[in-house]
């Protein structure tokens, strides 16, 4: 058991150590910089949250397996110069373990860091740099700080995304490995071993809510905006294009932005490039054709479309739901200026710390059998925490002085949410409902455990595609996941990545709103 | 806007103390024309006998069957264990001979022997679930016997025997199943047993280096074996069928093994105390019956267990029949 956990904490660390030092390194260019492919890479930011990890597991075993694309150039090159190559096996070992879980969830930090990134607002960083500052020493005692709060609640995911991992260390690590979760659905789902369950699901919990507690204290001082007004505006240049930078700095800029670029077109745009061409190739009679017939295919079943409806009502009503819970309670402790104590900081990211395994073997004790019902509020309780940080992050920009002036004018502390918060945070309201959409629908895990009569999901169905010997269509199902959940990204509201101004130019809007409405109240006396 | 809010939030309790109520109802269940399976993916699935079989089942008696995918074998029996006091499940289907000895100890099923089973399946299969002399309680619908299937056009020589896997020819060039989540993983530790009796343990540790992955599944398994991952991957004997009737050729053959092989024979049975037992019952008695055996060899790709089918001319292409060791 020790080694068990020792490994699966070992690897999990990796794999977030990995995501971190990329996600935050590519973050610097996508907030800072403008280049080709930036919003793709920020759009990609969703695959770790709705893609299920057998087929990502797949896509690297397609690109880097022993058969695989890459392995495919080393031969040729081998074979060009008289040698042979007999393919890579890395993938195998626990390297591959770590590689595959940390490239695969790099773009979500990416993501994460860089909303909090592009807010930033730079004039401590001019300052500094007009009292002689090198960009160096700039990056590490004013922007990482502030970055501080993003980066934990970026990591905090990936690590307990690969701390709960299944698919991904089953395939690649080495035999005689497992891990945690592993052992505890096993115990939980097979040998009804209760004992063993509940003691790998308390060491589980524990470690889990144990990094969970440090991240809450870290974050904990980021909870209330402190900017005043800034007129200046966030321009993003080309790469080592900022005047202001040393010839060395741009060196350095340039090379990093090449290193970077080299490992996420290897190690996540490969492997994603790897699922896209599968799912357009069809395998007949020993030969591959190229061609829609996987989506006409797709689309043609009824059972897909079962699948799909069932996970867009699903989707949207855990969103829904997600959205309601956070919102109500960033408010309310908010009002009650609970917002800085740890406790109040845990309580919404507690429920990450419980894998889906544990929360679905509970919960079908507790009813005694799986439905519709129990799965939403089993997603509910689970994915809340992610909408919530985003709400969270969006009530962070309020500052102190706005939201009490709000109080004052508002006729209650309904009222104040209603028409002060709300409006203020719709934009990310709206987000975090994306946010929970994704997840919603990358969601095979308790749909699994549930095992609800009769009842499929896309995220189950492309599981069971996968597990049915037919990768093809489970990349192209994937693909259709890809799609629905980014939907609401592409249709929501632009981004914030206007001016400090501009929000508190919109805030003073509201607070406008509700001061004349006391007003009007006051004349109809 | 107070009052609003009070209805709002009123609302919402409600709901969701219906949800939990509708979540939570424990009521003894009435079924009459409908009944519900327990089994797992590659049987119920699109891809499986299941739904065939479900609808014809059907359209002879007008019962209706709802298949509830649990998972394996273990893991159905599982969940029918838990539910014991409470039956939801009328049939269960998928419990295999690795774990027929704890079904027929746990008490959830009940004996019943299909109308001519004794005339349908070889005795062998139905003493493999139920012990020599003893009640009829698990019907076998299928069985296979474990089995490498390798690449004829890798360059790895081709293994006769478990003992020759452990070579250094084989380094990183086979793939076996995780036990603890599939029942292709129990089956081959089994093999190891019946072969090498106290000595298995040694053996697998031998065998490591030769390992390339343990998949998690059969599917995901083979699928890397197909896509030439490994020239080696643990299987049925009958798995070539498929790659012969779909006109892939016969380039992934069976490799018999002097050691003699295990069998997997997988069985049905009527849950004790089912919502709808004369349904169960009804269902057992198709489910061995040539129209619905007839399905299994193109959709399992397992041998059916009636003896009255015919089998695919891919079989006989494909499919050795090795010596069986206990």
């Amino acid at each position: 058991m020790a080694r068990i956990f020792l490994y699966t904490l070992y690897t999990a660390l990796l794999s977030t150590l990995i995501a971190c030092v990329v996600g935050v390194g590519t973050a610097f260019f996508t907030a800072r910089r403008r280049f080709f492919g930036r919003r793709f890479l920020l759009a990609a930011g969703i695959v770790p949250l709705c893609v299920p990890p057998l087929v990502i597991a797949l896509g690297y075993v397609s690109f880097f397996g022993v058969n695989g694309i890459v392995s495919g150039w080393f031969k040729a090159i081998a074979n060009a110069a008289g040698g042979n190559f007999t393919g890579l096996t890395f993938l195998y070992t626990t390297l591959g373990v770590v590689v595959a879980q940390g490239f695969y969830n790099f773009p979500l930090v990416t993501r994460i860091v860089n909303d909090a990134w592009e807010r930033l607002p730079p004039q401590n960083e001019n300052a500094a740099r007009l009292l002689g500052a090198g960009e160096g020493r700039i990056f590490f005692t004013i922007t990482l700080p502030r970055l501080s709060g993003a980066i934990a609640a970026a990591c905090i995911p990936v690590f307990l995304f690969c701390f709960f991992s299944f698919m991904i260390v089953l395939l690649f690590s080495p035999p005689g490995n497992s891990t945690l979760e592993v052992e505890l659905y096993h115990a939980v789902r097979t040998t009804l071993d209760i004992r063993s369950g509940v003691i790998l699901a308390l060491i589980e919990t524990a470690t889990a809510m144990g990094i969970v507690f440090a991240y809450s204290y870290v974050i904990r001082k980021n909870q209330i905006g402190v900017e005043g007004l800034s007129f200046t505006r966030n321009v993003r240049s080309r790469i080592a294009g900022q005047p202001f930078e040393s010839g060395a700095a741009r060196a350095i800029e340039i090379a990093g932005f090449v290193l970077l670029a080299v490992l996420a077109l290897l190690f996540f745009a490969g492997p994603g490039a790897a699922v896209l061409i599968s799912s357009f190739t069809i395998k007949q009679n020993n030969a591959e054709v190229f061609g829609f017939g996987l989506f006409r295919g797709l689309f043609g079943s009824a059972t897909f479309w079962k699948a799909f409806i069932n996970s867009l009502l699903i989707g949207l009503c855990t969103s829904a739901l997600c959205c309601f819970i956070s919102f109500v309670y960033s408010v309310v402790i908010r009002m009650k200026g609970k917002q800085q104590k740890v406790l109040f900081q845990m309580i919404p990211v507690l429920p990450m710390a419980v894998s889906s395994v544990v929360t679905g073997w509970i919960l079908s004790l507790v009813f005694g059998g799986g439905n519709v019902v129990v799965l939403v509020l089993c997603q509910t309780l689970l994915f809340w925490p992610i909408g919530y940080k985003q709400i969270q992050n969006g009530m962070n920009q309020l500052t102190s002085d706005t939201q009490n002036a709000a109080f004052i004018l508002s006729r209650g502390r309904l009222d104040c949410a209603m028409r002060f918060y709300l409006p203020s945070c719709r934009k990310v309201i709206f987000t975090a409902f994306c946010y929970c959409f994704a997840v919603s629908i990358g969601d095979a895990t308790l749909p699994l455990v549930l095992a609800i009569p009769d009842f499929s999901t896309l995220a189950l169905y492309t599981y069971r595609l996968a597990g049915a010997f037919r990768f093809n269509q489970a990349c192209a199902c994937a693909v259709v996941m890809i799609l629905l959940a980014g939907v609401g990204f592409l249709c929501g509201p632009s981004r914030a990545s206007g001016t400090t101004k501009g929000r508190m130019g919109s805030q003073r809007q509201h607070l406008g709103s509700l001061s004349l409405s006391k007003g009007n109240k006051k004349e109809s006396k | 806007m107070r009052k609003f809010a009070k209805i709002f939030l009123l609302t919402i309790t409600t709901l969701t103390f219906l949800g939990l109520l509708a979540g939570c109802s424990k009521q003894k269940i009435n079924r009459t024309d409908e009944i519900v399976v327990y089994t797992y993916n590659s049987f119920s699935g699109e891809w499986g006998a299941g739904p065939e079989i479900a609808r014809l089942f059907e359209q002879k008696t007008g019962i209706k069957v709802t298949y509830a995918e649990i998972g394996d074998s273990g893991q159905i029996l599982a969940k029918a264990i838990l539910e014991k006091k409470n039956p939801y499940a009328d049939v269960l289907v998928g419990l295999d001979n690795y774990s027929a000895d704890k079904a027929l100890k746990s008490g959830v099923i009940t004996d019943y022997k299909p109308a001519g089973a004794d005339s349908l399946i070889p005795a062998e299969l139905s003493q493999k679930l139920n012990g020599e002399g003893k009640k009829w309680y698990l019907t076998p619908y299928d069985y296979s016997h474990f089995a490498f299937i390798y690449d004829s056009l890798s360059d790895v020589p081709v293994p006769t025997c478990l003992e020759d896997l452990t070579k250094s020819d084989y380094s990183k060039k086979i793939i076996i199943m995780d036990s603890k989540t599939s029942t292709l993983g129990v089956g081959f530790e089994e093999w190891v047993k019946a072969v090498y009796k106290d000595k298995a343990a040694d053996y697998m540790n031998r065998l490591k280096p030769s390992i390339l992955t343990v998949a998690p599944g059969w599917s995901v398994g083979y699928g890397m074996f197909t896509d030439g991952e490994a020239p080696l991957c643990f299987s049925y004997t009958t798995s070539p069928a498929y790659h012969v009737e779909y006109d892939e050729g016969d380039r992934f053959k069976a490799a018999v093994f002097t050691d003699g092989h295990v069998m997997q024979v997988e069985g049905a049975a009527v849950v004790k105390g089912a919502p709808n037992l004369e349904g169960a019952k009804k269902f057992m008695d198709f489910l061995i019956s040539d129209e619905a055996q007839d399905l299994i060899p193109l959709t399992q790709w397992m041998f059916p267990a009636n003896m009255n089918v015919e089998l695919p001319a891919s079989y006989a292409a494909a499919a050795p029949v090795p010596k069986t060791i206990e």
